[in-house]
């Protein structure tokens, strides 16, 4: 039962990324592929503001987002004036800095050994079952803010700049404030995930989200078709699924993690070629 | 200071080499294909295959296995254009998903490498790191000589390439693309070639590293860092801009290095790589103004 509860809490985080990630990408149409740095950027958050100064973790969960979309004002110039191509290579770029920068600054965060003994959140319950209330409150969050924003103005003329930026410009509307409020709106909401994650291990370090975890979000984001309310968490579910039964395949540990990424890159291109539009998106004009 | 000119010349020789094999492609067909990665690793495979099967580095097994990582590099890079790039570019996706499917292949390729090698860094000690020779009052290593040698011999070819008839052509399709279907050339065959060539340079690119600095299955991204600001800060295909680009990070890229401490140097090359990126859209920017 505590294994369920465990791959449940992990799905719902994870899908909670993987929604973030569909506000600017599949709603904004904003190749963000240097996401990864705004969940590292949360969990230190929390981690240093607990494990190290000694602050109540709810405290660091409220500082995380706000620290997140601080970070994110990094990416506001290439998101706002690179072609895609370019937003996605300069994004990854920065993100990769980042890792790179908390990975070296060992004073502060202790370099590639990371920060261990980050306390979980305290309801009153277990452990356990504050973080599951923590994850499924986030999830549902996610869900709910998500169908929120697609409905609201913002929502719709980010997907007219997805979909059409010139007809946007046509109508006098500004794509960069707009692409800016779902970067920092998809970073802030991202950070939470990356502290919940922190608080869920007890433990944080550079690689507790790389470039390689990015491209499992971008892959259930794909799966369940980009801009769809519940695509990011079919995605997420058919993905962690598949590789918590791969556990019971009786692979070498020293290959598992290879074996994942080689599938998951299988996926991608499979999905590029025979669904782009995913599971539940529908085909875009072009 | 003679050491740090040393330094520079060679690691410059080195983002020469792997700026030529991407510009070839970036200049072409205008895409950032990530494959050249893969290319990188699977020529650098061949140093593993050599000390493997073939009992070590004679020379006529060091000849079969530069030639076994151009066909491989080449094969790598050209067969996943012919039959996947090339069926996105008619299904007219946009550029996010073409640069996904490259990076899924790099993917691929990357983590079979790794459960090839079983996750290590494999060095072979082919070539002694000691003083080789001193030319002009500098100082350089045999893995420094072998690299500015490649180099050069690297830009010859390249050179002769883009002067040659199917060079000629690939700067009209990397022009426009229209156009030159319009006007008779084989838009897809010119790709094709150049997929080839370009991976079969970087399949050598991959073996001399491995050669010297050892075989690493992640070795392919961290070397698309330097190949990608070297082809977009040269801004065309010219020898003279790209040896000059290459030049200059690596100056740049070893002062930084020496001031701060070899550990910042990822944190470098991703930061070049960020405003490399920002700098040319403002170049292009103010051309267009």
């Amino acid at each position: 039962m505590e294994y369920v509860l465990f791959v449940a809490i992990l799905l719902a985080i994870t899908a909670s990324i993987a929604g973030s990630l569909n506000l600017s990408m599949g709603l904004g149409g904003i190749p963000l592929l240097g996401h990864f740095a705004f969940p590292l950027v949360g969990a230190y958050v929390i981690a240093l503001s607990s494990a190290r100064l000694g602050l109540p973790s709810l405290l660091g969960l409220c500082l995380a987002p706000w620290v997140g979309a601080l970070a994110a004002i990094l990416f506001l110039w290439p998101c706002s004036n690179l072609n895609p191509e370019r937003v996605a290579l300069a994004t990854i770029a920065i993100a990769l800095l980042m890792q790179s920068v908390l990975d070296n600054w060992t004073q502060v965060t202790n370099g590639p050994y990371g920060i261990d003994n980050v306390p979980s959140l305290a309801f009153g319950g277990s452990p356990l079952t504050n973080n599951a209330i923590a994850a499924f409150t986030y999830a549902l969050l996610t869900i709910l803010g998500l169908n929120r924003i697609r409905h609201s103005q913002f929502g719709r003329l980010l997907t007219a700049h997805r979909d059409n930026p010139l007809l946007l410009a046509f109508w006098g509307r500004r794509s960069s404030v707009l692409v800016s409020r779902a970067v920092l709106l998809s970073a802030a909401w991202a950070a939470i995930g990356g502290a919940l994650y922190a608080t869920f291990i007890g433990y944080v370090s550079p690689n507790s989200y790389t470039f390689n975890s990015l491209l499992l979000v971008v892959v259930m984001v794909f799966l369940g078709g980009r801009g769809t309310l519940w695509g990011p968490a079919l995605g997420a579910t058919v993905v962690t699924l598949l590789f918590e039964m791969m556990r019971f395949l009786g692979l070498p540990s020293s290959i598992s993690a290879q074996i994942q990424l080689i599938l998951c890159g299988i996926i991608l291109l499979a999905l590029v070629v025979v669904r782009p539009h995913g599971i539940l998106g529908r085909r875009l004009q072009s | 200071m003679t050491e740090l000119l040393a330094a520079i010349l060679s690691t410059g020789a080195k983002y020469l080499v792997l700026g030529l094999a991407f510009s070839m492609v970036y200049f072409a067909t205008k895409t950032y294909n990530l494959i050249l990665g893969a290319s990188f690793v699977v020529g650098a495979l061949a140093v593993f295959g050599v000390s493997t099967f073939l009992n070590g580095p004679s020379p006529a097994n060091l000849v079969a296995a530069i030639l076994i990582s151009a066909a491989a590099g080449g094969a790598m890079l050209a067969l996943p254009e012919r039959f996947l790039l090339r069926f996105l570019t008619i299904q007219r996706a946009d550029g996010l998903l073409t640069l996904l499917a490259t990076f899924a292949v790099y993917l691929i390729v990357e983590n079979a490498a790794q459960i090839g090698l079983r996750s290590q860094i494999v060095y072979y000690g082919w070539l002694p790191v000691s003083v080789a020779q001193r030319y002009m009052g500098l100082a350089f290593t045999h893995v420094q000589l072998i690299m500015i040698l490649f180099a050069a011999a690297s830009i010859i070819m390249w050179e002769a390439f883009w002067r040659s008839a199917a060079g000629l052509r690939a700067r009209m399709v990397g022009d426009d693309y229209v156009l030159a279907v319009i006007v008779g050339v084989n838009a897809d065959k010119t790709i094709s070639q150049v997929s080839l060539i370009a991976g079969a340079l970087m399949g050598v690119a991959g073996f001399v590293a491995g050669a010297t600095s050892g075989v690493d299955a992640t070795m392919g991204f961290p070397a698309l860092f330097p190949a990608i600001v070297v082809a977009i800060v040269a801004a065309r295909p010219r020898a003279f801009a790209l040896i000059t680009a290459a030049i200059s990070l690596a100056a740049i890229e070893t002062v930084v290095v020496a001031t701060v401490g070899q550990q910042w140097q990822s944190t470098f090359a991703y930061a070049i790589l960020a405003l490399a990126l920002i700098a040319d859209r403002l170049r292009r920017k103010s051309q267009q103004n």
